[in-house]
């Protein structure tokens, strides 16, 4: 272990801004700190330059206490490079003052400042700048000079703070390349904190993610993504579906879950009665069109019942989806795709977002439980559909905390 | 089209009609009564019983002459140049002590700061002088021999006694902007390994540039042309200043106004050249410092540092010592009597208060002028700073670089002017010789503040979007509306600071009042310098105290209903403000003035 | 519409305060319909406003006094040259008089109904082209010394006495450039032993150790403090020091003292001249003189010599035995300059 954080707690008056937090990041590992704003992620990103005291737990690196309650060591003596998040770049100076500033501190000598700067902004592509002054460079130069001149002294440890948040659309995608192009040439241990999940789950190694002062759930991207610990873990990255519900049944390793009227099948051993949050991914939907309205359809060939009764029992054989189906889902046993659930439902609103259509559907069952479903083919506001979800998509999340994470668009 | 094609000629002519109205007030109010002095210089006659048109030089000539004259402006030059950096120094200290103490403390140093920076010049110098000069108050507290307070009357000790009077343009300026620098700027510089000091003299200090070098350039100003030490303090010093030039040109026979009006172009050019160079310095670089980033919760200091203490025992220094001298000055009964205990009484305050006495219906009658004059300038400065900021006309920069230039123009060159515009001839046949009459008073002060008044206006109103107005304009307010009720509620705070700072600097104003006030009236000012002069030190003091605690409770009251009506967001908008809009740096965002 | 309303107010309410300050300063609406016959009198003297109030009481004009010290009332009426506002102006210093009776600004001529009760002193005082008139006088200075530190046998006799070793760094005087009194006192030794033999005295005394000091009030506090053994400021001040128990001693040189005359004098433009005119005569008046030698009225300035038959100074001041030396204020006032500037930087510095 590099760094190790231990039970670190950081109050605010009453307010608990870091309640024991703990993680730790290896060496040469890019870690990101996910939260939404206010989450802490900031004052811990603060506690570990040494900009912040701790009330109670411990910072470690390499095996020495850093930060401990009673104990800061001075950031100066740290040797942590840091990247604001609007760059912090010192207006009086220029390009090279900015990045030759932390090497004069070490009392580098002269040449070896020079040669030094000039390896670092060839580094960040901003070789023949030296001589301008932070105004009269761009957002993104501004990027590249700020996390040239936090690496100019080689620090063990680079903190970025949103680096990306003061850029634009565009320029911020470019960036997140770049800035993993540096880091991995650098090869050094880097500290990213960032609200944005693509940030996060595109760049990062490891991934932890906060709330409200602790550490919700930590892994890596495709862990997280995948297997979302909370609603609010599910929520921040990305999750859009939560249906809260109640366990109705229960066999063997299936449950089902009665979500206001609508019986959805999960793998789960939740017991009956037990309040749970179905996730349903918008990507992880199949959805077809009624050839008329209040007949059953078999457009693709498949076995379906009507959920009114809520009798599901042992899911629905699918045998062919189409055709991008297949490649997507996975299927149960025999080959044979189950379904967790399978609706009637119409569209209220839709979006064309270039690659696919952002739909919001209404089941037919409860007007209140709405889906959000991506898909390929274009229907039309008012369109009766079916739509389905393989059981192993279909994910249960622990007891509902509240249910403002509930999707219920209002129309 | 056809509508907009009617309608624009006559906008602009009601736009440039507006810019125009706020020149000639301008013009009435400073350029012509200064008109009227500086035409001396080459017309030493016109305003002789028989008016002449008769051009010499020789007044310049004299001037520029008399070595005397030009070792004053080299003395003014040196001594303002060591109390603007002694007062930078002091400045930095206290403003740094402020941010970085505990609440409480840094109240109290801020509170402190504002008193000085309120309390006339001559008030403190004239404390100063009761303390320190022989058989003053600490030679006889501390029964010292004569003559040891000898070190005060030297260049040094001016400088002293300057520094500690003007450090709170500077303490104002930097408290503003350091609170403007955003902490990663010097959080970057501690990751990178530098320690308190290097971050102060590599980041702080240049970072800062543009506060420090407004407050010192103001404070240079100051000292350049200060009348209240050159007439209390420099006269015992045998160092002629050009101030002290000025006055004697105008109190000692034979007087000369050709001299004085000389002498103040001299003011007027050196004080402008300083603020131009400031200006140029600031102008080749950007010190934009104000970060977007998300403000990261700072802990408010719970120890008192070092600085800290410095801090609270200057700003303490700079006020205690000569208003403590003054109040003590006060409740002596003779002043050889000294600190024996039968020595103390409140007569100087009987007698100043008793029916017989003057004092207090001079207070009162200052009190009145004060009212108009902060009314009138404060509804001015409103008007004229909004032309000026929200239409770009070439009057509106006219008047920009009117009230530049006269910023520093001191006061008693202006009442001087005031005599010779408001009493000419040829305002006879027209019934407007205003000179001898209250009116004419109330309009030197006015005429005082104004120029102070519009440049504080101005760095507030330049922090506001032009955009609220255009909303306002948009949905058919009027011109005149959009001032009243969309600028004025933003720039609330200022207008209600300029209010005060007029109210306060009138009834302790000195040079205008002496000059102008109808005969058998007498201002505050005048009376306390008439019981100084007759070396009635403790009802001089007694005065001074009375009319202290008259402006401070005019203060303290008017912060209170700032407080209680309008949610005060910051403690001094204003004096950053004005030294903002001497940094000459626009600041368009809204998030400031809601 | 309420927003013009509200300014309307705000204005209203800056007029009413304006009014307010009218009335304050006396100038009412209703007085320039009645117009009762008002005198506007600028004075530096300390019984100035009783002398106001009695003539006042007396005449029934209403007398506008701007008291001020002399520079500034010389600046003011020197301002206002092209358009005089004031009748009559009164202060110590007939140098200072006579350089704004050079510019013309002073009635001349004039001659008051009692002037016949003029003493010699008094009537050698009057401007040659009476555009001023002496209402009082002191001696620019005189000596002084503490007795607690002179034996009156060692005490100074004469000017040249304060060059003897036993006064050396014990002499003290005023600052010319800065103290009014004093520099009728410089240009009057400069007078008396010509500038040359004048000029060298001051350096001689300077040898010595002579102390310049800003006023009366440093000076005197210095001997009082047994700093300085004696020291020369206008007999007034020394005078009412005496009064309050101090312990010294004053002594008028037999060689003569010089003249520091109160003067008085009419504006030639007086916007009421009648008035102006009772004023000075009712100054001159046995009346007047009694106001202004009271104490209670002048403080320290009512410990002057009446110039004005029948009159005698207060009884704290010597009164017998002083030999006067008239300072010529024409030629004072045309050296003004040229010997304040020798004396700062011979003898000041």
């Amino acid at each position: 272990m590099y760094i190790r954080v231990t039970n670190v707690v950081k109050k605010y008056a009453a307010r608990r801004a870091l309640d024991d937090i703990s993680f730790s990041v290896q060496k040469g590992q890019f870690v990101a700190l996910l939260g939404p704003s206010g989450c802490g992620k900031t004052t811990l990103l603060q506690a570990l330059a040494g900009f912040v005291d701790l009330d109670d737990g411990k910072i470690e690196r390499d095996s020495v206490v850093i930060s401990a309650k009673g104990y800061t060591m001075p950031p100066e003596e740290r040797r942590i490079g840091m990247v604001f998040q609007d760059f912090a770049l010192w207006p009086h100076m220029t390009v090279f003052d900015n990045v030759a500033f932390g090497l004069k501190m070490q009392r580098v000598i002269k040449a070896d400042i020079l040669r030094r700067v000039g390896e670092v902004l060839e580094t960040v592509h901003m070789t023949g700048y030296e001589r301008y002054f932070p105004h009269q460079l761009s957002g993104g130069q501004k990027q590249r000079i700020a996390i040239a001149r936090a690496l100019a002294p080689s620090p063990e440890v680079l903190l970025m703070d949103e680096p990306l948040s003061s850029l634009d659309a565009k320029l911020r995608e470019e960036m997140r390349w770049e800035i993993l192009r540096i880091v991995h040439e650098a090869d050094i241990t880097t500290i990213y904190v960032t609200h944005d999940q693509m940030e996060a789950l595109s760049m990062a190694d490891h991934i932890v993610v906060m709330n409200q002062g602790k550490v919700e759930q930590e892994g890596s991207a495709p862990q997280l993504y995948h297997e979302p610990a909370s609603v609010f873990a599910a929520d921040f990255l990305g999750a859009s579906n939560l249906w809260p519900g109640v366990v109705v049944a229960q066999s063997g390793d299936v449950a089902t879950v009665d979500c206001g009227g609508v019986a959805v099948e999960i793998v789960s051993h939740a017991a009956i009665h037990t309040h749970v949050t179905v996730m349903i991914r918008p990507t992880d939907i199949v959805a077809w069109k009624c050839e008329a309205s209040g007949t059953e359809s078999n457009h693709h060939g498949l076995d379906w019942h009507g959920t009114t009764s809520g009798t599901l029992r042992d899911g629905f054989g699918v045998d062919a989806v189409s055709g991008w189906g297949t490649s997507r889902f996975g299927y149960g046993a025999g080959g044979r795709m189950v379904s967790g659930l399978i609706s009637p439902a119409y569209i209220k609103r839709r979006a064309f977002l270039g690659s696919v259509w952002q739909y919001y559907m209404v089941m037919k069952n409860n007007p209140h439980l709405t889906l959000e479903v991506r898909h390929n083919e274009e229907w039309y506001v008012g369109d009766s559909l079916k739509v389905m979800v393989p059981r192993d998509r279909c994910h249960a999340l622990g007891a509902v905390e509240g249910s403002a994470q509930c999707s219920e668009i209002i129309g | 089209m056809k509508i907009s094609l009617t309608k624009r000629p006559f906008l602009t002519l009601t736009r440039g009609f507006e810019g125009l109205v706020s020149v000639v007030i301008l013009c009435v109010l400073i350029v012509y009564p200064l008109g009227t002095l500086l035409i001396q210089t080459v017309f030493p006659h016109i305003f002789d019983y028989h008016m002449s048109w008769r051009l010499s030089f020789r007044p310049l000539q004299e001037v520029f002459q008399n070595s005397g004259n030009l070792a004053a402006v080299f003395n003014s030059l040196w001594i303002g140049v060591m109390a603007a950096i002694f007062a930078t120094i002091l400045g930095t200290i206290t403003a740094f002590g402020t941010v970085f103490s505990p609440k409480g403390l840094a109240r109290l140093i801020h509170a402190l700061t504002w008193v000085i920076f309120f309390t006339p010049s001559y008030v403190i110098a004239q404390g100063w002088l009761i303390l320190l000069q022989d058989g003053g108050i600490l030679s006889q507290l501390l029964n010292l021999p004569m003559g040891w307070s000898q070190w005060f009357f030297t260049p040094m000790g001016l400088v002293m006694v300057m520094g500690l009077r003007y450090f709170p343009f500077v303490h104002f300026a930097m408290v503003q902007a350091i609170g403007h620098v955003g902490p990663e700027l010097i959080r970057a510089a501690r990751l990178a390994g530098a320690k308190r000091i290097r971050r102060f003299v590599s980041i702080w200090f240049p970072l800062l540039a543009p506060a420090w070098m407004a407050g010192a350039s103001i404070a240079f100003a100051e000292g350049f042309g200060d009348f209240g030490f050159a007439a209390a303090i420099t006269p015992q010093m045998q160092l002629p200043l050009v101030s002290y030039q000025i006055y004697s040109a105008l109190n000692e026979a034979p007087v000369s106004y050709a001299t004085a009006a000389g002498l103040s172009l001299l003011v007027i050019l050196v004080t402008a050249l300083a603020l131009w160079l400031q200006f140029f310095l600031l102008s080749r670089r950007s010190y934009a410092t104000v970060s977007s980033a998300t403000r990261v919760e700072q802990e408010s200091p719970r120890h008192v540092g070092p600085s800290g203490w410095v801090s609270l025992i200057l700003a303490g220094l700079a006020f205690v010592m000569p208003v403590g001298a003054t109040l003590m000055q006060s409740l002596w009964k003779t002043q050889t009597g000294g600190m024996a205990l039968s020595n103390f009484s409140l007569d100087a305050y009987q007698s100043i208060l008793s029916p017989r006495g003057d004092g207090l219906s001079s207070l009162v009658r200052s009190f009145l002028y004060a009212l108009v004059a902060a009314v009138f300038t404060s509804l001015l400065a409103l008007f004229i700073a909004s032309q000026m900021t929200f239409n770009k006309t070439p009057a509106a920069k006219f008047a920009n670089l009117l009230t530049m230039a006269t910023i520093a123009v001191p006061g008693v060159v202006l009442a001087a002017g005031f005599v010779f515009a408001w009493n000419a001839i040829w305002l006879i046949p027209l019934h407007l010789v205003l000179y001898g009459t209250p009116i004419c008073l109330a309009l030197a002060f006015i005429a005082g503040s104004l120029p102070y008044a519009i440049r504080l206006q101005l760095g507030a109103m330049s922090q506001l979007s032009p955009n609220l107005l255009m909303a306002a304009r948009t949905l058919g307010a009027k011109r005149l509306t959009v001032i009243w009720r969309i600028v004025l509620p933003l720039v609330r705070e200022t207008a209600i600071s300029t209010f005060l700072m007029t109210f306060t600097g009138t009834i302790f104003e000195l040079p205008a009042a002496s000059l102008l006030y109808p005969a058998g009236a007498p201002p505050f000012a005048v009376d306390i310098a008439s019981k100084f002069n007759a070396f009635l030190w403790s009802q001089g003091a007694a005065m001074t105290i009375m009319g202290l605690i008259v402006v401070l409770g005019s203060y303290g009251f008017g912060t209170m209903l700032l407080r209680r009506g309008l949610s005060i967001h910051r403690q001094v908008p204003d004096v950053g403000a004005v030294l903002q809009s001497m940094e000459g740096r626009n600041v368009y965002s809204c998030n400031e003035c809601g | 519409m309420s927003i013009s309303k509200r300014m309307l107010a705000g204005l209203g309410l800056a007029g009413i305060a304006a009014v307010a300050v009218t009335s304050l300063n006396g100038l009412p609406a209703a007085q320039a319909a009645a117009k009762p016959r008002q005198l506007i009198f600028y004075s530096a003297q300390g019984y100035d406003q009783a002398m106001a109030t009695a003539f006042q009481k007396k005449t029934g004009i209403i007398v506008k006094l701007d008291d001020d010290s002399t520079g500034n009332i010389v600046a003011r009426m020197e301002a206002e040259r092209s358009n005089p506002h004031w009748d009559v102006a009164w202060f110590d210093g007939d140098s200072t008089m006579q350089a704004l009776d050079n510019e013309g600004m002073l009635l001349r001529g004039f001659v008051p109904n009692d002037v016949s009760n003029y003493i010699p002193l008094g009537r050698s005082l009057i401007a040659p082209d009476r555009s001023y008139y002496p209402t009082g006088v002191t001696a620019a200075a005189a000596m002084a010394y503490n007795t607690r530190q002179v034996p009156a046998k060692d005490a100074p006799k004469t000017w040249a006495d304060l060059l003897k070793p036993e006064f050396r760094h014990a002499v003290a005087m005023n600052d010319p450039s800065i103290s009014g009194p004093t520099f009728p006192f410089v240009a009057g030794i400069m007078q008396q032993m010509g500038r040359k033999n004048g000029q060298n005295y001051f350096q001689k005394l300077k040898a010595n150790g002579l102390r310049i000091f800003q006023t009366n009030d440093n000076t005197l506090s210095a001997l009082l403090a047994g700093q300085e053994k004696v020291i020369m400021i206008q007999d007034s001040a020394l005078t009412n020091a005496k009064v309050k128990g101090e312990p010294i001693k004053i002594v008028y040189p037999k060689s003569g003292v010089y003249t520091l005359p109160g003067v008085i004098a009419i504006d030639k433009h007086a916007p009421d001249m009648a008035a102006a005119k009772e004023f000075v005569e009712f100054v001159l008046s046995q009346e007047g003189q009694r106001v202004m030698l009271n104490p209670a009225n002048g403080g320290g300035d009512s410990y002057f010599n009446p110039v004005i038959k029948g009159m005698k100074p207060d009884a704290a001041r010597q009164q017998t035995g002083i030999h006067w030396y008239r300072v010529n204020p024409l030629t004072a006032a045309h050296q003004e300059n040229s010997i304040k500037q020798w004396f700062n930087e011979n003898i000041t510095h």
